[in-house]
């Protein structure tokens, strides 16, 4: 009927073929390793050694890891379609503080309190990074793999040149980053900035913002008050916009910049001073990628005589198992294992933020980032907080960033602006 | 009897396939984002409350939405008006091209086979006050360059240039296609009763092209209304929402605030506002073809 003759379709060959396919078919599910999806960002699959370590884990368990990689907005909402839909694709997510909300526990994600006793050196986390995951039903839903703190960054070699200080308060910042703004060629355009921020409307645009907020004993929330229209929230408001319009030490494009133009403009020696993670100066000290090579150097952000916290911008990243998890165990598995101080060991060397106390005098940690800076980001860590976990913490920081650009644009004082967003951060509580 | 009757469902029938993957495809969705829109709805966790019509009182009385509606349709114009006369000039001059037209019309349409997110990348360096190309070569010409995308003042022409140069080659491929379409014997015509090219090109191949026209400005309206991803990457709606267009809102609304019920709202009247839009075009586009 189909043109085939009887002896031809049924020779040996053919049915050893088809015999070796149908068992080849069988036996693939039963040998493959078990499999999980991890939505992460690309630096956590860098500092994994792109990969390695996630190999040595299958060698180890025979769990295979997937990871899907996206920018920190895009993983929020991939997440976020994860829970509304109730889908399982990915077994692990991975969300920043500044992403998650505290009200997303134990209902979206698996609660992981009662599997805590397996974890023998539990006292090992960072007490502040594990307890900044604890939803507000009081259960905890995330292990921490890496941790960030805003420092000052500035370049040794200008500071060196014009004779300057390392600056201890915002007032001496001000004035080293006046001195540092400068027309180098004479050809009546700056060249090099004093200082670079992340001045794009959004969320990294909040990170710059805490860096001074807290310097300036500021604050979102007190309890349930919102106070970041207090005099300190004000006053933080009005030095980026006074360093954007009044003593115009930033470059031109700052209002467009993230992360990256920021990196950029230091690595090509266009801003002398910076407020980022401090993960950033170790690829701004390694010659194949940065004009500045040896001469980056960090310290603790500046601070507000008397009233400054010690520290700025502090965040942290942490793995989250979906509660739709089909594969609970190995999901579970994975997230002890690269949240674990042996892994944490091998993160710290290629520049991931510690979450182990172990960490910081492991030898790793310290060659990765040199013993004067690792000595600074423990000290900073030592009084540093992550901001109090809330269940409208991103969309408050959304509220601050539209207001900070009415503010740098000069259609609202800093004062209207953060009283403005502080009335709408209100009305998001209610 | 049975069989006439069988032939008149003939056209329903072939068109089932197409309905069962464009109703829960598109149809669907389009009524359930209606649905939503009076909700107020927190996403996550997922929080409904109905709320009749408050959802569009709450966005009319909102000043920013006005902003943005101004933004999206100055955008809008600005682009489609620029892209048509810059494309129609380009599609002219193409189509009397002897020499290289593989050559040349594979290197205009560069633009719109790149992916969004790269060339907004692109300019996003290229538009760069300090580093950026733009302003190199201007202060090679001792003028100081704007701030561009980083200064509300210039930020939305910025994204308009960005928005024109990636949408035009549709624009000149498609009156391309058209001026190649038309009859030779209008132009030998007009050629003996010694008309000049300028009249040629008015009286003659504009009003031949009028079909054609309505189209490319009828789809050019509606992609441009809807422009997302140039804006998003280069400004992401800023300085100070200067380039918050519609699209850029309902986005910020959702997935910035998780507020369901407001972007359903706003989605449905940037429907309501292409769908406004297209009647216009479709009534003079089907006067066009009776004409």
């Amino acid at each position: 009927m189909f043109g085939f003759s009887k002896s031809k379709w049924c020779t040996k060959k053919t049915a050893f073929f088809l015999t070796v396919m149908i068992i080849f078919l069988v036996l693939t599910p039963l040998a493959s390793a078990t499999k999980i999806q991890w939505l992460a960002h690309p630096v956590h699959f860098a500092v994994t050694g792109d990969g390695e370590l996630l190999k040595q884990f299958q060698e180890k368990t025979g769990i295979e890891v997937v990871p899907v990689l996206y920018g920190v907005d895009v993983i929020m909402e991939k997440a976020m379609m994860e829970m509304l839909s109730g889908s399982s694709t990915f077994d692990v997510i991975s969300l920043s503080n500044t992403t998650w909300r505290n009200d997303l526990g134990s209902d979206v994600f698996l609660e992981l309190d009662s599997r805590i006793s397996e974890i023998e050196d539990y006292d090992d986390y960072v007490p502040g990074l594990i307890e900044a995951f604890r939803a507000a039903d009081g259960k905890l839903v995330a292990l921490p793999i890496r941790s960030g703190a805003a420092m000052l960054h500035y370049r040794e070699d200008l500071y060196n040149e014009y004779g300057l200080a390392v600056p201890v308060t915002i007032d001496e910042f001000v004035s080293n980053a006046q001195a540092l703004t400068k027309d180098t060629t004479g050809d009546g355009v700056v060249d090099v900035y004093g200082y670079a921020f992340m001045g794009k409307e959004g969320s990294q645009l909040i990170d710059d913002f805490e860096s001074w907020l807290y310097p300036h004993g500021g604050a979102f929330f007190d309890g349930d008050k919102v106070v970041v229209n207090n005099e300190a929230g004000v006053e933080a408001a009005a030095l980026l916009t006074d360093l954007l319009n009044v003593y115009k030490v930033v470059p031109a494009g700052t209002l467009s910049y993230t992360s990256s133009e920021v990196k950029t403009a230091m690595q090509e020696g266009l801003a002398a001073m910076t407020t980022l993670w401090w993960q950033y100066n170790i690829d701004w000290n390694k010659p194949e990628l940065s004009k500045i090579a040896g001469n980056a150097r960090m310290a603790k952000l500046p601070q507000k005589p008397d009233k400054g916290l010690g520290y700025g911008h502090m965040g942290c990243w942490a793995v989250f198992i979906d509660k739709n998890c089909k594969e609970v165990d190995a999901a579970w598995e994975f997230i002890k294992f690269i949240s674990s101080a042996e892994a944490q060991k091998y993160m710290v060397a290629r520049g991931n933020g510690p979450t182990r106390l172990s960490s910081f005098q492991s030898e790793e940690f310290i060659n990765a980032v040199g013993p004067e800076a690792a000595q600074i980001i423990a000290d900073v860590y030592a009084v540093g907080k992550m901001p109090s976990p809330s269940p409208i913490f991103p969309e408050a920081r959304e509220t601050v960033a539209r207001e900070l650009h009415q503010a740098f644009t000069g259609a609202k004082t800093p004062k209207q602006a953060m009283d403005d967003a502080a009335s709408a951060i209100q009305k998001l509580i209610q | 009897m049975a069989s006439r009757k069988f032939n008149k469902s003939i056209p329903y029938l072939l068109i089932l396939p197409a309905l069962a993957i464009i109703f829960p495809l598109l149809i669907y969705p389009v009524f359930y984002n209606v649905y939503l829109s009076f909700f107020s709805w927190k996403v996550l966790p997922p929080a409904f409350n109905f709320v009749k019509l408050q959802n569009y009182f709450d966005v009319f009385n909102n000043p920013v939405f006005w902003n943005s509606v101004k933004i999206t349709l100055q955008f809008t114009g600005i682009v489609v008006g620029i892209q048509f006369v810059l494309g129609l000039g380009l599609a002219y001059l193409l189509n009397g091209q002897k020499f290289a037209k593989q050559t040349t019309r594979s290197i205009v349409l560069i633009p719109y086979i790149s992916a969004p997110a790269i060339i907004s990348l692109i300019w996003r360096l290229l538009w760069d006050p300090d580093l950026g190309q733009i302003n190199q070569i201007l202060r090679f010409f001792g003028i100081r360059g704007p701030g561009w995308i980083a200064d509300p003042a210039t930020s939305l022409f910025s994204v308009t240039v960005t928005e024109i140069w990636r949408g035009i080659p549709f624009v000149i491929l498609v009156l391309l296609a058209g001026l190649q379409a038309l009859p030779d014997e209008p132009y030998d015509a007009a050629k003996v009763d010694g008309a000049s090219s300028v009249q040629i090109f008015f009286l003659i191949t504009v009003p031949l092209l009028k079909t054609i026209i309505w189209i490319v400005l009828l789809f050019q309206t509606i992609f441009t209304l809807r422009a997302f991803d140039i804006i998003w990457v280069l400004t992401g709606g800023g300085p100070g929402g200067s380039t918050q267009t519609l699209s850029i809102m309902i986005y910020r609304t959702m997935f910035r605030f998780w507020d369901g019920g407001t972007s359903s709202t706003l989605s449905v009247i940037i429907l309501i506002l292409t769908l406004l839009i297209s009647f216009v075009f479709f009534r003079y586009l089907y006067k066009e073809m009776e004409v």
